[in-house]
């Protein structure tokens, strides 16, 4: 059985908009407008799985979320996680997932991130011994031990967020939802959480659902990838499957030994040249990759040669495109 | 075994003991404690600022019963008077000003709440007990502060046995109703764009009709009938304690405050209930 299952899971906001009526009475007039932020989604989530769910701004993968920890309600549709109805027993969910906004902070910033920890082992119900070990536990995954006795407000937003991390899973949690864990961190300190994630995941084989922009934390946390566009899923595979249909073309970086003044070959369209280097885009259904290697190394003198695959963004906005 | 350990303290949880509610909430007022003595400076002014506003008040009442000619006004003299005044001050000062309806005010409309609703806790209790936390702190700080001041400069007034036994249930429920009057309010926060408008409105009424610069013994009779129909006024009766002259006198004043904690905590209850189902944070 899923640990998650969504079905036709729709939400619609009612918002209030002014009008353009002209007048000094125009401006305040409104009038209301329906957004249907998710769109009748289905899906199942294993134990055990990491997915990432992923979408341009405004796709509903926040509201999404959201419906799923039980903090909004839906139109319609049903989720049930591990086996609760999230906004029926809420309380009695909480207990059982773990919860990240990374744009909202849930420890309180005048004090140190250890106080905090102390509330959520009162709030969780965890007796001193367990949360002492768990507490400790965590502290070294994330190698927090530095900072966590400091006020939050002093530390950096990456310590914030392992921080913030850390007080979600000192209950254990069997599901971890991640809402932007990574925005605002630098790429050193988002290379650290994506680490410990992984490792979270492996260590005590906790389901993790990320939602994210960066195509980098899908890369390196999540197996599957759920993609969502206008409240739509148009795409739910497995992250090696999502590179390897809609990778059509590899990047080919040549440097030369000596100044090249024009490189030449057929079927392949040069993105960037200097004399030194230069950078080739080969589409794979018109030539393979081998003859273009063997032509350029018969050709010219190489000082090194790298394949690579586009980036992440690239494969989801083409799939976004094609969706739209 | 580590694992399954910490699954069986979760699974215990579904079924929260009164012991185990009781721990949360205290240590949500801890916290609050930690947090109010984490900022001194802040705390200092604030005392410096209550001194200054009390002894002024005090000046003002010397100055215009020494004039009047008259030693008391409906049987309230200057030193009552003043101190009177200063227990309302009091009331204000240990629920932190307007500091509850501020904070759950800003979190329904910044959708803040969201880290709170999926959280194991009644979040109104939270907030209750985050405000409750700092009381007893302010209440050293701020009495002995008020004692200082008017004690030194004006004098000690005499208190009889029914207003010594009902000094701090007084004190008490009518900071638990200011607190509750708060959060009612901040809770409009689901409903419309902005309720700071209205708290300013109210708490200026509340201001003229529950004695915070002239106190009510003084004023028209009227007023004192207003006061006991308004909970923001019957969360300052502290202020009114010279009023009680018997048990009966005293249990009225207590009574009413009750009545209020009640009607307004179940409407925070209902309002709650359809406030946290009309959330609608969009977006992350």
């Amino acid at each position: 059985m899923a640990q998650i299952e969504v079905r036709n899971l729709t939400k619609v906001f009612t918002t209030k908009i002014a009008t353009d009526r002209p007048g000094w009475f125009g401006i305040a007039r409104k009038t209301t407008k329906s957004v249907k932020a998710v769109d009748g989604i289905t899906f199942d989530v294993d134990k055990g799985e990491t997915l990432a769910f992923i979408g341009p701004n405004g796709a509903g993968k926040s509201t999404t979320i959201k419906m799923l920890t039980g903090i909004l309600y839906p139109t319609s549709g049903s989720v049930s996680i591990i086996g609760i109805n999230p906004w029926k027993e809420r309380q009695r969910l909480a207990f059982r997932i773990g919860t990240v906004f990374g744009q909202k902070s849930q420890l309180s910033f005048h004090l140190p991130a250890e106080d905090s920890f102390k509330l959520f082992a009162k709030i969780y119900e965890l007796d001193d011994q367990v949360f002492r070990r768990r507490v400790g536990e965590l502290v070294e995954i994330f190698d927090a031990k530095d900072y966590i006795k400091q006020p939050l407000r002093k530390l950096s937003l990456g310590q914030r967020m392992r921080c913030e991390i850390i007080a979600s899973l000192l209950h254990n949690p069997e599901i971890v939802f991640l809402d932007e864990p990574t925005i605002g961190l630098d790429v050193v300190a988002k290379q650290e959480l994506r680490k410990v994630l992984r490792k979270l995941n492996e260590n005590y084989n906790t389901t993790i659902f990320l939602t994210s922009h960066d195509t980098g934390d899908i890369d390196a946390i999540s197996d599957r990838t759920i993609i969502i566009n206008g409240g739509k899923i148009v795409f739910d595979d497995s992250t090696n499957n999502l590179k390897r249909k809609y990778i059509k073309t590899k990047r080919i970086k040549v440097r030369f030994t000596s100044a090249i003044r024009d490189i030449e070959t057929q079927n392949v369209h040069i993105s960037r040249s200097d004399h030194y280097e230069t950078e080739l885009e080969v589409n794979t259904a018109e030539r393979t990759i081998k003859s273009v290697l063997e032509e350029i190394v018969g050709k010219y003198d190489i000082a090194d040669i790298s394949i690579e695959d586009p980036s992440l963004d690239e494969i989801i906005a083409s799939i976004y495109e094609h969706n739209t | 075994m580590k694992t399954r350990l910490l699954m069986k303290s979760s699974h215990q949880s579904m079924n929260t003991t009164l012991r185990q509610a009781l721990a949360k909430y205290t240590y949500v007022g801890y916290l609050a404690y930690k947090e109010l003595l984490a900022y001194p400076a802040s705390l200092l002014g604030r005392l410096a600022i209550h001194a200054l506003r009390i002894t002024y008040l005090g000046i003002i009442y010397e100055y215009v019963f020494t004039h009047s000619g008259k030693s008391a006004i409906h049987g309230m003299d200057a030193l009552h008077a003043v101190w009177a005044l200063a227990l309302v001050q009091l009331v204000y000062q240990l629920t932190g000003s307007g500091r509850t309806f501020k904070h759950f005010k800003d979190e329904i409309i910044s959708g803040q709440i969201e880290v709170r609703l999926n959280k194991p806790y009644y979040y109104p209790l939270q907030s209750l007990a985050d405000a409750l936390g700092q009381a007893p702190i302010r209440f050293v700080l701020f009495f002995a502060i008020t004692a200082l001041v008017l004690g030194s400069a004006f004098g000690m007034p005499t208190f009889t046995i029914q207003q010594k036994s009902l000094f701090l249930p007084l004190l008490s429920l009518g900071v638990l109703l200011f607190v509750l009057t708060q959060q009612l309010l901040s809770l409009s926060a689901f409903w419309i764009e902005d309720p700071t408008p209205a708290w300013w409105v109210l708490s200026k009424i509340a201001w003229i009709i529950n004695g915070t610069f002239i106190p009510l013994a003084i004023l028209p009779a009227y007023f004192k009938t207003a006061s006991l129909l308004f909970p923001l006024s019957a969360s300052f009766f502290l202020g009114r304690i010279y009023e009680i002259t018997d048990w009966y006198s005293g249990a009225k004043f207590v009574g009413i405050q009750l009545l209020w904690i009640l009607l307004i905590y179940t409407a925070i209850y209902f309002t709650y209930k359809q406030g946290a189902k009309k959330i609608s944070i969009n977006g992350g």
